[in-house]
């Protein structure tokens, strides 16, 4: 019995300190997807808190995931993404997260990065759902090709083409607007 | 689009920016393409700048809020009440509340009021809802007034015209072929619909259905027994305790009579009827008394007929009775042999954490899990808009209904 399995087990029964544990192990690596996903500090904590909330809600109705926790949780998170962003399609964030720009910016860097933050999460939005779920485990989280097959249930080389296929339909988007330089 | 040359140096490319070249070092392999690889590759660089890191104060608040709701959910566990372990429940439930609500600010109580299934703060709301249930010791007037406020969201859920799965409980007002009101809601049958039990005027229905622009779509009608209490959950007037492992499955007779309730009697109500239920599931362990089928109990007994060989993993049909006390007795359990859509043989209970990862379910082949479940972990992941939704006001009867819920969400 992997120690994932017997966390499972006890977490079924509310167990505060299998809970605690999951908490901890998962919660960064929730964060860093949505965080990248969204773009906004204080959404994305949260969007993480609503993910641990439906963990809560699954174990109670014995919908809990059995022994694939890790791979439940990424597709709660972009579930809990792909929902807000539904619910926000009118009105897209704007705000920006201050801990992205370098405090020793020049004025005009300074405008730069918030230009290219917000035009790089715009033409992100554009990829497909996929796309977006592979960019944020790589990039977001630095989750190492194989790990991101195995999220996905693709073959190391299908993730990669798909990610090259993201970043280079993320490139074109943004090629008219000239902000990469 | 990109040829396939192109997109294989451009695949070699990042994989070299991966193990840590730098975007020169990489470009000055394919010179010819520099100046097309080059916009692509600055990209992917600043995709690595927007990783955010988790602030350790955050992360701490929300592990509190997230072992306080934990708490809240077990200081509640639906019709346990009894004179006796009342109060100390009461006092856990009320500290646990205070604590999340002290964790998360009074402020997210107010604003998750206002929340609809599918909002990030609705499964704070339902908690919050739990919680003030079980501190008044399961009010009638306050059960009613949550049952009230799942229609209210429905209704504004259909106005809005947002797709979202939702659940709910209400006596039964009209029966058509192909549409229900159920609760002042009009709720069409298709033929994908699961219907359990026969729909009757006046008869209490328990429906998991989908919002939309085209109006409520059921995707289960599961009829109460029709001397059911129907909103109105009481603390079970400690009753005689049925055996856990040995319970006397009631034959089909005393199935809830058709015939209309009698005048709603106030107060405690009797000990409820065994549910007829079905649902599929796979098996994860195989016990004398006792199996586990999709993470849930289910009690074997001498009555129960087992047809087919079934090993840890097969994946099953049950037919059961669900107990007034939530357990589930089956009385027959049934091999399938179509359900394995898994490349992998059954019977491999492989609990490896790093083989599980399947967020998108679609990883045929290389899970060796117990197999067939990649359904499962699906039906899991589409639910998630609705895990909240699933314990309408039946959480906190006596019954226990959820349960059914879940169990045919499987099929």
């Amino acid at each position: 019995m992997s120690d994932e399995y017997s966390l499972l087990v006890r977490a079924r029964r509310l167990e505060s300190d299998a809970l605690a544990e999951i908490h901890d192990i998962y919660y960064a690596p929730i964060f860093r997807y949505v965080a990248f996903r969204v773009g906004d500090r204080d959404l994305a904590e949260d969007l993480t808190s609503e993910v641990f909330t439906r963990l809560l809600a699954a174990l109670r109705d014995k919908n809990a995931p059995q022994t694939t926790l890790r791979g439940w949780l990424y597709g709660v998170a972009a579930r809990v993404v792909s929902d807000h962003h539904r619910r926000h399609y009118r009105a897209p964030e704007v705000e920006l997260d201050e801990s992205l720009i370098s405090r020793d910016a020049t004025p005009a860097e300074l405008v730069d990065e918030m230009l290219t933050h917000e035009e790089l999460r715009q033409a992100m939005a554009e990829l497909t759902e996929e796309q977006q779920h592979v960019l944020a485990l790589r990039f977001g989280h630095e989750l190492p090709i194989q790990e991101v097959a195995r999220a996905l249930g693709k073959t190391e080389g299908a993730v990669k083409q798909l990610q090259a296929r993201a970043v280079a339909a993320l490139a074109r988007k943004l090629a008219p607007l000239k902000l990469v330089k | 689009m990109m040829d396939a040359q192109f997109e294989a140096k451009l695949i070699e490319c990042l994989s070299a920016l991966d193990d840590g070249q730098s975007i020169e070092q990489v470009l000055a392999r394919y010179p010819g393409d520099a100046a097309e690889l080059r916009p692509i590759l600055m990209t992917a660089g600043r995709l690595s700048a927007f990783r955010m890191e988790p602030s350790e104060a955050q992360k701490m608040k929300s592990r509190q809020a997230f072992l306080a709701q934990a708490q809240v959910l077990q200081a509640r566990p639906a019709g346990k009440f009894t004179a006796f372990r009342l109060w100390p429940r009461l006092a856990a439930t009320f500290g646990a509340l205070v604590l999340v609500i002290g964790v998360l600010g009074g402020g997210a109580v107010v604003a998750s009021g206002s929340a609809l299934p599918g909002d990030p703060l609705y499964g704070f709301k339902r908690i919050v809802e739990d919680a003030r249930l079980a501190l008044s010791g399961n009010n009638a007037t306050l059960s009613a007034q949550f049952a009230q406020t799942r229609i209210d969201e429905i209704n504004a859920l259909l106005d809005a015209g947002r797709e979202v799965e939702v659940a709910f409980r209400g006596p039964i007002e009209s029966v058509q072929p192909n549409t229900l009101i159920i609760a002042g809601l009009v709720v069409q049958r298709t033929a994908d619909t699961q219907v359990i039990g026969t729909p009757q005027i006046d008869r209490t229905a328990e429906v998991r259905a989908l919002t939309g622009p085209g109006g409520l779509v059921a995707r289960s009608i599961i009829i109460a027994g029709s001397d059911e209490p129907s909103l109105i959950s009481t603390p079970a007037p400690t009753p005689t305790p049925r055996p856990a492992m040995t319970p006397t499955p009631a034959p089909t007779e005393t199935r809830p009579p058709q015939t209309p309730a009698p005048t709603s009697t106030p107060a405690p109500t009797p000990t409820a009827r065994p549910v007829e239920i079905e649902f599929t599931g796979t098996v994860n362990s195989l016990g004398d008394q006792q199996w586990v089928i999709d993470g849930a109990a289910v009690l074997v007994n001498a009555q129960t007929e087992i047809r087919g060989a079934i090993n840890v993993g097969q994946r099953v049909k049950v037919n059961a009775w669900r107990l007034a006390g939530g357990q589930i007795v089956a009385r027959l359990i049934e091999a399938l042999d179509g359900g394995d859509d898994d490349d992998a043989p059954g019977g491999n209970d492989n609990t490896n954490p790093n083989d599980d990862d399947d967020s998108n379910g679609n990883d045929n082949g290389d899970n060796k899990n117990h197999n067939g479940d990649d359904d499962d972990n699906d039906d899991n992941q589409n639910g998630d808009d609705n895990q909240n939704d699933n314990d309408d006001q039946n959480d906190n009867d006596n019954q226990n209904n959820g349960n059914s819920n879940n169990a045919n969400d499987n099929d």
